[in-house]
């Protein structure tokens, strides 16, 4: 992935850049918004990572001008503010997510990568295939090697969800927002739970175990074969 | 609550003055009455006295039948003097009283008796003294007056005294009682004012326009003392706030660098990973410092007419599994189409903190969990009950504090910001918290603004 990344933080920027590095990302950066914006006209990036306060333009400013000039890059918005209410700013401005400081880095990554994929959406498919788990989004139907499987409402988003992603890791705050809308992190560990259950109509009985666990990050959804 | 009025400083204070007016009255009344009757028996006796004297006289140097003349004359003239002249065995002379009275002498030589007039069909008993004195051939003469007056004198003052004295008891007991409710009254205003000022948080101060005594320079410094305490609150909620901020870019840092250390150590070196978990519960807690801040700061921002019943509906259904995996015996009662203006993401974190505070302390053995919506008169009022431990009445207001967290639960999980950032979220909506008992466990009751 080519990621364009504009941090006026210099160590938050270095730090950012040598991780999505390390994961094998290309990745340009600027620390002002006026180079970063130029560097965004240039509409070669896949991702545009985005500090909402920069010296010279602010982070909002560079979203509008790009969407103006018809440039479509996912913007994923970085903040020190931690209110709700800039979420929804940013996010009406053209962002399409938002992440406040301080967050972990894997939580980055995992929606960076979640942003790259929907410039070619599963969302779009109505059947989503794991395995021999099918998710059919028609008349919301899922079975398990060809066995119906029969899902609360809930579950039958949670497994949505994660099969738009599969293979990929899905945090818990994004499990969180994308499932049940909840922009926080409720002390009752609800996540866990829910995923219990799943696993239980989906796995079990099963030689290979579909939903995993990824310790301290989320969960994702991937069939390995050997 | 009329009792309650003596209690008033100023009240008792007028009591206290008119016992001890009331007592140097009586004293003074005593002293004006015996005066008076001194004074009149003092003025009868020394008519009397002259009187009898001059009879004295008129027998010595002019003989009896000059005396009985003398009376005779001095009988038709007067009608408050009194004369009686009698041979030795009391038989009449001259004068005007028929009957020699029982000589009841007093200790300075008169006596006292009454005559009884006849007066068209009334009979009239008066009181008069007199002096008597037995001449040498067994003649008897008294000479005396009606006194009546000086008894008619005594009672009206007797009268007057008693009335005053009423009147003075009476007039000191409601003067106090007024007194002591203008004074609570006015007290009233102030203690009203401030007792408001404290439930609400300190916001707003006391109006003090109109008070034009005592009271002013009162309000003045009570509103100079509650404008301190905001300062010094604001600074204490300010601080939490900027140090969370300030110590933000290194926490982000580290956690930085030690995800960069995880991400090129690839043998999940456990250690790096246990200091991440806890670098994220900092970042929690940090968040949560600053979330509270920001509400405190009272930016209402993307408030929104949303429908409370659905959103409460689906954070029931969220937690529905968490109830039947605790055991947790869920009821709801929620009425429909309750609409208000508010940040459903906040409100919803709020509700969020509050379930979440009741899953984790209702230990009981049957656990259950009530959950009510509903609108009365323009107010949603929305209740969690709980069967747990519930929270000692003297911890209600504590419990709403940063880092407060009872002794009893300092083992459990948990930072101590969730019921602040529950107040912060409601105090933005203008909403209310209260606690009370269950008994056992918890009533958290929330009131909000409904829109019609």
């Amino acid at each position: 992935m080519k990621i364009l990344l504009i941090e006026d933080d210099l160590s938050i920027l270095s730090f950012i850049k040598k991780g999505l590095k390390e994961m094998n990302h290309t990745v340009d950066s600027f620390s002002n918004g006026n180079d970063g914006l130029d560097a965004g006209y240039l509409n070669e990036h896949d991702i545009i990572i985005l500090d909402r306060m920069l010296p010279g333009i602010d982070g909002l400013t560079i979203v509008t001008k790009l969407r103006n000039n018809k440039i479509l890059t996912p913007v994923l918005f970085l903040s020190a503010l931690g209110e709700v209410n800039d979420r929804v700013k940013g996010l009406k401005a053209g962002g399409d997510d938002y992440l406040s400081k301080p967050f972990s880095f894997s939580e980055l990554i995992a929606r960076v990568e979640a942003l790259n994929r929907r410039q070619n959406p599963k969302s779009h498919v109505d059947i989503l295939k794991i395995h021999d788990l099918i998710l059919n989004k028609r008349n919301r139907k899922v079975t398990r090697n060809s066995i119906n499987i029969n899902l609360q409402p809930q579950e039958y988003k949670l497994l949505e969800v994660l099969m738009e992603n599969s293979n990929d890791l899905i945090t818990r705050t994004m499990l969180l927002e994308k499932v049940w809308d909840l922009h926080f992190d409720p002390q009752t560990n609800i996540i866990d739970v829910h995923i219990s259950r799943l696993r239980k109509k989906i796995d079990k009985g099963h030689d290979t175990q579909l939903l995993k666990t990824i310790r301290g990050a989320g969960y994702s959804i991937q069939y390995n074969s050997k | 609550m009329f009792f309650n009025y003596f209690k008033a400083l100023t009240a008792k204070t007028v009591l206290i003055f008119s016992t001890f007016f009331i007592f140097i009255l009586i004293v003074l009344s005593i002293a004006v009455y015996e005066f008076t009757l001194k004074v009149m028996e003092k003025e009868n006796n020394r008519v009397i006295n002259i009187e009898h004297e001059y009879l004295i006289k008129t027998y010595i140097k002019y003989g009896p039948q000059e005396l009985i003349r003398a009376i005779n004359q001095r009988s038709k003239n007067q009608n408050t003097a009194i004369y009686l002249a009698t041979d030795q065995l009391y038989n009449k002379l001259a004068g005007n009283l028929n009957s020699w009275p029982e000589e009841n002498k007093d200790n300075e030589g008169y006596i006292n008796f009454e005559i009884s007039r006849v007066l068209g069909s009334q009979v009239i008993t008066h009181s008069s003294r007199a002096k008597i004195i037995i001449f040498k051939n067994g003649t008897k003469l008294l000479v005396g007056r009606d006194v009546q007056p000086e008894i008619l004198i005594s009672n009206a003052l007797i009268n007057l005294i008693i009335f005053t004295i009423t009147f003075i008891i009476l007039a000191g007991i409601i003067g106090s009682a007024l007194l002591g409710r203008y004074s609570l009254t006015k007290i009233n205003i102030l203690n009203l004012a401030i007792q408001k000022i404290t439930d609400n948080d300190l916001i707003g101060r006391i109006n003090n326009k109109n008070i034009n005594n005592e009271h002013k320079q009162i309000s003045i410094n009570v509103n100079r003392m509650l404008k301190r305490i905001d300062e010094l609150v604001d600074n204490s909620k300010n601080i939490s706030g900027n140090i969370a901020h300030d110590l933000k870019k290194p926490l982000t840092k580290l956690k930085g660098n030690l995800e960069l250390a995880s991400i090129k150590n690839k043998k999940n070196n456990k250690y790096i990973k246990d200091a991440i978990t806890e670098a994220d519960n900092l970042i929690k807690i940090f968040n949560a410092l600053l979330d509270i801040a920001s509400f405190e700061s009272e930016k209402k921002q993307d408030f929104h007419v949303y429908d409370l019943s659905v959103s409460i509906k689906s954070l029931i259904e969220i937690y529905s599994p968490v109830f039947e995996d605790n055991n947790i015996k869920l009821k709801s009662e929620i009425q429909k189409d309750i609409k208000l203006v508010g940040n459903k993401i906040l409100l919803t974190q709020a509700f969020t903190n509050i379930l979440d505070n009741a899953i984790k302390y209702t230990a009981n053995a049957k656990k259950i969990i009530q959950i009510s919506l509903h609108k009365n008169n323009n107010f949603i009022y929305l209740q969690f009950k709980d069967n747990g431990e519930g929270i000692n009445k003297q911890d209600y207001s504590k419990v709403f504090d940063r880092f407060v967290r009872l002794e009893k639960h300092r083992q459990t999980d948990g930072n101590g910001l969730g019921l602040s950032m529950v107040k912060a979220i409601l105090n933005l909506h203008n909403a209310t918290i209260s606690l009370s008992s269950n008994k056992p466990g918890l009533i958290v009751e929330i009131k909000l603004a409904s829109i019609s």
